[in-house]
């Protein structure tokens, strides 16, 4: 048997980590797996994807995106609003989901777990890769704790991590891995669907699929049109103007890198939400202290 | 015009001179917090509507990405080593028109827009030649210190001590053992007719350097100290904050060329030591700490006394 995760969530938050430990997991535990991110030109705060194949033996001859994904894990619910995660997911398929509030909405069957809040607790970060692959690993019946707090370790260490915070890390993968139940059995799920007679794998010629969404590079003949990218979606803070405050000095109209505060007349600065990806450059540089912050997506 | 010495002639005088207009529009698919774009921003805002943008391979390059583009400004796409010959095409084919007949001059600026990689490494020869030239254009360098695009990997511009993805820390390497390449020095010898390094924190300097270069003629060339949250592991929020930290520090001399004569536009008094600047980034936290390096933090901190020493001011 075969299972296929596709991982949603935001450039800088451990998409591609989470992805990594579930495979490696799987891998320490007996399992075939593979892993990949998505390739392109994501950034911090942008919407990227990860991809996990794991059999149990069987070789994994399929490469590249996943369309038809048997569960989701979804790093936080701002990946629900910006950009349909849900497209593919087999009729049977699981969502696994920081963020509990969401969950009850969904016309999936869906694991949930508050793993930001955790993380906050625990590693005094919102770094939510370590939590979010012990929900997939624990949900999906793929791996036992011990095979996931290792594979946190190896990955944790791979990308460099200090040996206090990588304990840290396994400390909440294991909270999180016992925090929720195990809905799915590895051994026994997903019973062949209809989908399956085409089948990623039946072919060893495998076709990489244009993705929803992606789009090719061509030229460009309307300039400065990017307002259209609503790179709001991609904020972690708010910053608000306390106008009792502000002096209109124009400090974070001056380092706003991305033309986000305009200036009324009278130097009033007004910041454009539609685009402002919460780099709290302005909140920083602000003499009076008049902008703060506000966590942008509830968890 | 200047009528004494300590009068300048400039539109710039503080930051409330900051032109409003936007030819960076919001949207744009670069990290939030990049240093580099503020740069980007406030030289479009000094050089105007008339500029053509060249950009290459490189973060920036994703300033025009389909079907989206952030710049009001028409922009073109050339190979990676050739921004400054894309340049020159440009400048030839405007030049022809107008002989020809064909147009009216349209007084246009052309700047070449790239990240260090180029302009260090793969790009210097182009450069060279259009310097040598006496090409008519603008070059803004954003130097993030590395190839940002495609996962930091060390460039000639990586300073001493960086880690980057292919000066990794182990046991027997502290990350980067190489000193930056003195790219100030390398186009000086040139003798383009004016040069500048700038910094995002210092914005009046950075739009009076702009100002100033586009009175003149012939290669106007600008290197921007540029803080990358993503690959220097350092806070978004913290960018200009940390960009002041260079200049203060001394890490980042803030100075012009004008027909190779140089001089400091700001010169940091107190210089507090480079610690203060390194420790805001974790592409350096391994000099820190128990197990860090004693040793490459004094190379660090020699290296800037020795250059304000070097030109005894
Ligand atoms: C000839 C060539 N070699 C390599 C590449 C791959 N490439 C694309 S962007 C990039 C990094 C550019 O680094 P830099 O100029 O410092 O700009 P940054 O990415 O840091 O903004 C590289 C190596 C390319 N596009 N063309
Ligand atoms: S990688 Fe660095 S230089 Fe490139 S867009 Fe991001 S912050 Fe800017
Ligand atoms: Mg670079």
């Amino acid at each position: 048997m075969k299972i296929r995760i596709r991982l949603h969530g935001r450039g800088g938050q451990g998409v591609k980590t989470a992805g990594r430990i579930i495979s490696t997991a799987c891998f320490l535990e007996g399992h075939c797996a593979e892993d990949s991110p998505m390739y392109g030109p994501e950034r911090r705060g942008a919407p990227v994807l990860s991809f996990v194949r794991v059999s149990d033996g069987e070789p994994l001859e399929e490469r590249g995106y996943i369309e038809h994904p048997d569960a989701l894990v979804l790093l936080d619910s701002s990946s629900v609003s910006r950009s349909s995660p849900f497209y593919g997911l087999r009729t049977d398929g699981l969502v696994i989901i920081n963020a509990p509030l969401l969950a009850p909405k969904f016309a999936f069957p869906s694991v949930a777990f508050d793993v930001s809040s955790a993380a906050l607790r625990v590693l005094k970060k919102d770094s939510v890769s370590a939590g979010a692959a012990a929900l997939a690993c624990k949900a999906l019946g793929l791996t036992s704790i011990e095979s996931l707090s290792e594979a946190v370790r190896m990955e944790m260490n791979e990308i460099g991590l200090r040996p206090e915070l990588i304990e840290r890390n396994v400390e909440l993968a294991r909270e999180c891995f016992s925090s929720v139940p195990t809905v799915k059995s590895f051994v026994h799920a997903h019973d062949p669907s209809p989908t399956d007679s085409n089948d990623e794998s039946s072919e060893k010629l495998v076709e990489i699929p244009q993705m929803v969404g992606l789009q090719p590079i061509a030229a460009i003949i309307a300039t400065g049109n990017s307002r259209l990218n609503e790179t709001g979606l991609w904020r972690l803070t708010t910053p608000r103007i306390d106008y009792s405050k502000c002096t209109k000095c124009i400090v974070c109209f001056v380092y706003c890198p991305d033309s986000c505060i305009t200036l009324e007349p009278d130097l009033t600065p007004h910041i454009q939400y539609e685009n402002c990806k919460g780099c709290m450059i302005c909140a920083t540089e602000c003499p009076l202290h008049a902008i703060s912050e506000e966590r942008a997506v509830p968890a | 015009m200047a009528s004494n010495q300590t009068t300048i002639d400039t539109a710039y005088k503080t930051m409330k001179d900051t032109p409003r207009e936007e030819y960076l529009q919001p949207g744009s698919p670069l990290c939030a917090g990049c240093g580099g774009e503020i740069a980007v921003r406030l030289a479009l805002k000094a050089l105007g509507p008339k500029t053509i943008v060249v950009s290459v391979p490189g973060c920036f390059g994703l300033l025009a990405l389909y079907p989206y583009s952030s710049i009001e400004n028409s922009m073109l796409f050339a190979p990676f080593a050739s921004g400054p010959a894309a340049a020159q095409g440009i400048v030839d084919g405007i030049r022809i028109q107008v002989e020809k007949r064909a147009m009216v001059d349209p007084g246009s600026k052309v700047l070449v827009l790239t990240g260090d990689g180029a302009a260090y490494d793969i790009g210097l020869q182009a450069t060279s030649g259009a310097i040598h030239r006496g090409l008519d254009f603008y070059y803004l360098c954003y130097d993030n210190e590395a190839y940002g695009n495609t996962g930091f990997q060390f460039s000639s511009a990586t300073p001493t001590g960086s880690s980057t993805s292919t000066t990794a820390v182990t046991d027997s390497s502290q990350g980067n053992s190489l000193r930056k390449k003195n790219l100030f020095e390398i186009w000086k010898a040139h003798n383009p007719s004016y040069l500048a390094t700038v910094a995002v924190s210092k914005p009046v300097d950075m739009l009076r350097k702009f100002e100033k270069a586009s009175k003149m003629s012939g290669s106007k060339l600008f290197i921007a100290f540029s803080v990358c949250p993503t690959g220097w592991r350092s806070e978004p929020r913290e960018t200009v904050k940390i960009d002041r930290l260079a200049v203060e520090t001394g890490v980042w001399p803030l100075k012009e060329s004008v027909n190779g004569r140089v001089t400091h536009t700001y010169i940091p008094r107190k210089r507090p030591p480079v610690e203060n600047y390194l420790k805001t980034q974790r592409r350096f936290e391994h000099l820190f700490g128990a197990c860090g390096s004693e040793h490459t933090l004094q190379e660090i901190q020699r290296d800037v006394d020795e250059y304000w020493r070097s030109i005894s001011i």
